[in-house]
């Protein structure tokens, strides 16, 4: 592979998302079958309508990533992973920074429910928009999963700025190293992505590079949300 | 059961009309829309229909949530039934002025998107009496200092869900406190803990949207 290359792809909503009974699956933790059968389907065809879910990549081999004690170094980057991502990560040889996005156009309809005063609506769409934009960004590690294996490598899980002790606001360095306007992602100055349905974050590969079963095994965050909720 | 405690258990149920299908234990039966049509036909006064009535009824489910014997989906339909009997009392009397606790400001801040937490203590205040500002997600001190001066709010809620924002809290509060702002700010959200309250010097943390009414009750009212 080159030392920089560049993926971006339109991804029909068929492709993520396998099976609609995944969302209903999902739902049912939370909500009864009653509440479903009165409110899925209609929401689920507006997150199908609304939704434009586009993913991509940037890829950069070994001539221009480093590592460093709980950093990462990237082109003429360096990111202060911290301890807890960096004990997976140590091992890299090459990284993909990818981002993902559903669109605006969910989150616009999000917000008409909730300030229209139809909460129950709002709260399961944006429960069912949070998880397409995860069930996309599982979609490109998969197609990166996919190329990496050809060589005999392997991929880590994907870890993202604001999570596992790695500041939000490296985003900002994270994006200057991606085409400008990326997948349709704009940063704020406080390095929100727009659409809010979005994820970025980076994923390594390499010989000696493992995916975590569940990603929290590796951290020792006692406060984490996540961690709460196990 | 009387009307007022009737219409209090459609509150808590999330019971709209009779034609609601949720909950399914309730299907044919009144809802607040029909018991709130009853009462006023027997020269009810609206605010005593909300206060022995509708707060009743919103209070218990904020209790309830505070014990963990509901969860948010139930909230979320007592607040949806809630609305739907204000805008009936609005609409019968659109000159009657609703009684306010006072203001309260709700942000989730600079550097989190994440709202819903904040829109559920939104509507456990609301649903009690407090009348919300909500600014919304990623806001930083600026903004909620321009609003703290163009409205009387009495307190201000901050609420995050990242243990990478949660520290946006602590710079918040020094830019409240440095700007002369005096008012009580309570903390919450998933990360947040009383340790770290009283670290960043908050004046409540909750874990839960009843306990930062118990105390805008106690303290504010």
């Amino acid at each position: 592979m080159n030392s920089k290359e560049i993926f971006n792809y339109t991804a029909k909503f068929d492709e993520v998302v396998k099976k609609e009974s995944y969302f209903e699956n999902l739902l049912l933790q939370e909500f009864s079958s009653e509440i479903l059968r009165e409110y899925f389907p209609e929401l689920f065809n507006l997150l199908k309508q609304k939704s434009k879910i586009q993913i991509g990549y940037s890829f950069f081999n070994s001539d221009v990533v480093k590592t460093l004690p709980n950093k990462i170094k990237i082109e003429n980057q360096t990111f202060e992973i911290g301890k807890i991502i960096y004990r997976s990560l140590k091992d890299t040889e090459s990284v993909f920074i990818i981002t993902c996005t559903i669109g605006e156009e969910v989150e616009k309809s999000i917000w008409k429910f909730f300030n229209d005063g139809f909460s129950v609506e709002g709260y399961i769409l944006d429960k069912m928009a949070s998880e397409l934009v995860e069930l996309s960004a599982d979609f490109i590690s998969e197609i990166i999963e996919k190329k990496i294996s050809k060589s005999g490598q392997s991929i880590s899980n994907r870890y993202s700025p604001g999570y596992c002790g790695w500041s939000v606001s490296e985003q900002q360095k994270l994006f200057s190293l991606l085409p400008e306007n990326f997948c349709g992602i704009k940063l704020t100055s406080s390095s929100l992505m727009i659409p809010i349905k979005s994820i970025s974050g980076i994923i390594a590969a390499g010989d000696n590079i493992t995916k975590k079963e569940y990603e929290c095994e590796i951290c020792e965050e006692k406060f984490c949300y996540k961690k709460r909720t196990q | 059961m009387d009307l007022l405690d009737q219409i209090a258990l459609c509150i808590e149920k999330g019971k709209i009309n009779s034609q609601s299908k949720i909950p399914s234990d309730l299907i044919g039966k009144d809802g607040v829309e029909e018991l709130i049509y009853k009462l006023l036909q027997l020269n009810t006064p609206p605010n005593k229909i909300i206060e022995d009535g509708l707060l009743k009824g919103m209070t218990e489910v904020g209790n309830k949530f505070r014990d963990g014997k509901i969860f948010i989906p139930n909230v979320l339909f007592s607040a949806k039934a809630m609305n739907h009997a204000l805008e009936i009392l609005k609409k019968e009397f659109p000159a009657y002025q609703l009684n306010t606790k006072g203001k309260v400001i709700l942000a989730t801040v600079k550097g989190d998107l994440h709202n819903i937490g904040k829109n559920l203590v939104k509507m456990i205040l609301e649903g009690n009496g407090w009348q919300v500002i909500d600014l919304g997600v990623d806001v930083d001190s600026d903004k909620i200092i321009q609003t703290l001066k163009e409205t009387e709010a009495k307190a201000v809620g901050l609420s995050a869900l990242l243990t990478t924002t949660m520290l946006n809290m602590k710079s918040i509060i020094q830019d409240l406190r440095n700007a002369g702002i005096t008012l009580p700010v309570a903390i919450g959200g998933a990360p947040v803990t009383q340790k770290f309250a009283e670290e960043i010097n908050a004046d409540l943390y909750s874990p839960d949207p009843s306990g930062f009414l118990d105390y805008l009750n106690k303290n504010l009212n």
